[in-house]
């Protein structure tokens, strides 16, 4: 009796030993690949960074720049121009206790004014106006072609801004508040003729064993 | 087996005949720490040790000199100080697993390190910024509505730099606040505070009692007429040498003609000054000793408790060119810091309430034996290479390389010539400052070849006895 099962139990257990160790070796060899393989995933642009908990967000970096960007173009100093005004871009200051490229606020605002203000305002590009002088001296003196002499043009309005914040903790607590204005400045009168601010303030509370 | 034999008992033979012969002392050499110190980053930032070894790393790295690569890792470890890291393991089990950001002084520390190095860069708005962080990393340590708010007010160095910052922005107001701020200092309980002094003195006193033997016998070995192969040149009798602060000399021996010192501050009052930090070519951070160090405590080892590692040097007096120009000003104690800090009650009592059921565990049936292996134990990982004390020295001095010495003083007054440290070539300019991080050592000035270490060595000396009293 013991002389027939056992063969059948010898032939059974390697079988079932095969499938469990060919089992194992692919569960081990998906978690070694899948485990070392890092992980990227496109977000959308507006969802909160909830890792990330500095003050500012990339949804209120887009918010605020769109909410400046409509805010200027219904101002009836350039809605309601003769002429399109010219508008020169200087600095964003960062008073704040974030580190960030405050320029960059700046940046956004003039991307969505030009694709949506509808030729309404020239912008001026002061970031290249070294480059600009320098290719308007090669054409005076012939180095280069030229198509027609067109004057550099003077701004009528300078944009800038400042971005200021505050910060309280206490133990596991932290609340972060920051604010970011843009005003527009009559170049000639230097009369602010248009500003408007973005405020915002988030609650921070670290885990227990944060510290 | 007769050849392997054979073959043992020969290279037995050669290795008794190699070993006799005469061989060349090596002399240690030095090879330069950060490579491998960075090659060992972990490079996960998930990793719960990403944060502290970039600070032991950007620690070691600006001990160093080489600034370029402490700021980098700095700024690594700084990135992870506003993300969310679970946790769970630490509630679970030990504390040791938790994702090590640093106690609220460590943090401030590094914010103030990646500010000072930003405005070294002349990066003054990004150093107004960091320096900033620092103190919201500082006021962190305020847990409790009774805790004077002092205890997040009194992180000095910080305000110092930020002070300087404030300066070179244009901003004046807010320079002449910083700086004000800067000499706050930390609220101690009156008889915590006696206590360590009382410490302080004691270990100074018992200090200068086995020094003065050991210097004697020192000086008294090394200049036996009747062993001249023992002669020391230049060997200085430091048990006589000693002086007290308060006939601290003007003028050393090898001074120059002239004193280069335009304008230094004797007093907190003159050195804090907007107007005087604003005249100063020549600014020096002095760190001086060992932090607090962490060691377990409570019924299981589940609390995590401070040590203060004894700074010895209590005073610093700066010399230029050998000219007497002003003390350094102390800005940070790190004990006070890490005393002073409020524990976090939620976590002591999720801490407290593992003990005790461990404790309570340990007696059931079937289950004792599982809780003995339970680690609950606290945290005692921190930043090791931080300092003890830090001070800050600024003048205005005539502009050019100058040698600059700093000499200590401990609790008592009594001079420490150990620990005179002279640093050459230390430029100032014409115009701008020159800001310089500074390390003093025990025997920074005693540094002897190799040679001359083993002479004395074999003479009986044990200077590492004396390494005690390092810092």
């Amino acid at each position: 009796m013991s002389e027939t099962i056992l063969p059948a139990v010898r032939r059974g257990r390697p079988q079932r030993g095969r499938r469990a160790g060919a089992l194992c070796l692919l569960v081990a060899a998906w978690a070694m690949v899948g485990g070392c393989a890092g992980e990227t995933a496109r977000m959308d642009l507006d969802s909160e960074d909830d890792a990330l908990l500095g003050a500012m967000s990339s949804k209120d970096f887009r918010s605020v720049c769109f909410q400046m960007a409509q805010s200027l173009i219904r101002l009836p100093q350039i809605q309601r121009a003769a002429n399109p005004p010219t508008l020169a871009f200087t600095e964003v200051v960062n008073a704040s206790d974030e580190l960030f490229s405050a320029d960059d606020l700046l940046y956004k605002i003039r991307t969505e004014l030009v694709k949506n203000c509808g030729g309404k305002i020239v912008f001026l590009d002061r970031d290249n106006i070294d480059q600009i002088r320098n290719e308007r001296r090669d054409k005076d003196l012939g180095r280069v072609t030229a198509s027609g002499a067109a004057p550099v043009y003077g701004a009528d309005y300078f944009m800038s801004g400042r971005v200021e914040s505050i910060r309280r903790s206490r133990g596991r607590t932290q609340t972060q508040y920051m604010r970011l204005s843009v005003r527009l400045t009559d170049a000639s009168s230097s009369a602010i003729i248009w500003e408007d601010d973005y405020e915002l303030k988030k609650l921070v509370r670290a885990g227990v064993y944060d510290r | 087996m007769k050849r392997t034999l054979m073959m043992v008992a020969g290279a037995a033979v050669a290795a008794f005949a190699l070993g006799c012969e005469p061989q060349a002392q090596r002399e240690p050499v030095w090879t330069n720490p950060l490579p491998p110190a960075e090659a060992s980053l972990p490079q996960d930032p998930n990793d719960a040790g990403y944060v502290l070894a970039r600070m032991e790393f950007g620690r070691l790295a600006m001990l160093l000199g080489a600034y370029d690569r402490a700021k980098p890792r700095l700024k690594e470890a700084f990135d992870q100080f506003e993300v969310e890291h679970e946790n769970v393991a630490a509630a679970m089990s030990s504390e040791r697993y938790k994702y090590y950001k640093g106690e609220t002084y460590e943090r401030a520390m590094l914010c103030t390190y990646l500010g000072i190095l930003e405005y070294l860069n002349g990066n003054y708005n990004d150093a107004r910024i960091l320096l900033s962080r620092a103190l919201t990393a500082d006021r962190a340590a305020v847990v409790n509505e009774k805790t004077p708010a002092e205890v997040g007010e009194d992180f000095g160095l910080a305000y110092y730099w930020l002070g300087r910052a404030y300066a070179k922005l244009g901003d004046g107001d807010n320079s002449a606040i910083a700086l004000r701020k800067a000499t706050t200092p930390t609220p101690r309980k009156e008889k915590d505070a006696e206590r360590e002094q009382r410490d302080d003195q004691k270990m100074a006193e018992k200090f200068q009692k086995e020094s003065a033997e050991g210097e004697a016998w020192t000086y008294k070995t090394f200049t036996d007429p009747k062993k001249p192969e023992l002669a020391v040149e230049g060997i200085v009798n430091l048990s006589e040498a000693a002086t007290d602060l308060s006939s601290a000399p003007a003028r050393l021996p090898d001074a120059s003609p002239e004193s280069p010192v335009r304008r230094a501050a004797e007093t907190a009052a003159e050195f804090f000054a907007p107007a005087f930090q604003d005249s100063c070519n020549l600014v020096l951070t002095v760190e001086l000793g060992r932090c607090p160090y962490k060691y377990l405590g409570g019924i299981s080892g589940e609390k995590t408790e401070f040590g203060r590692s004894l700074v010895l040097p209590h005073a610093v007096r700066v010399y230029v060119d050998g000219h007497y120009a002003a003390p350094a000003m102390r800005v940070l104690d790190l004990w006070q810091q890490a005393v002073t800090q409020d524990r976090i009650a939620e976590k002591e009592a999720a801490q407290a309430t593992k003990a005790v059921l461990r404790e309570v565990l340990s007696y059931a049936p079937y289950a004792g034996s599982a809780a003995s292996h339970w680690d609950i134990s606290g945290d005692i990982r921190h930043w090791t290479m931080l300092p003890g004390r830090v001070y800050v020295f600024a003048a205005q001095v005539a502009p050019g390389p100058h040698t600059v010495r700093l000499e200590m003083y401990d609790a008592g007054g009594r001079a420490l010539p150990r620990w005179t440290t002279t640093y050459y070539g230390l430029a100032a300019p014409e115009r701008g400052e020159a800001c310089i991080l500074l390390e003093p050592q025990y025997d920074g000035d005693n540094r002897l070849p190799p040679d001359e270490v083993r002479k004395a060595m074999n003479a009986g000396a044990n200077p590492a006895a004396a390494y005690m009293y390092m810092y």
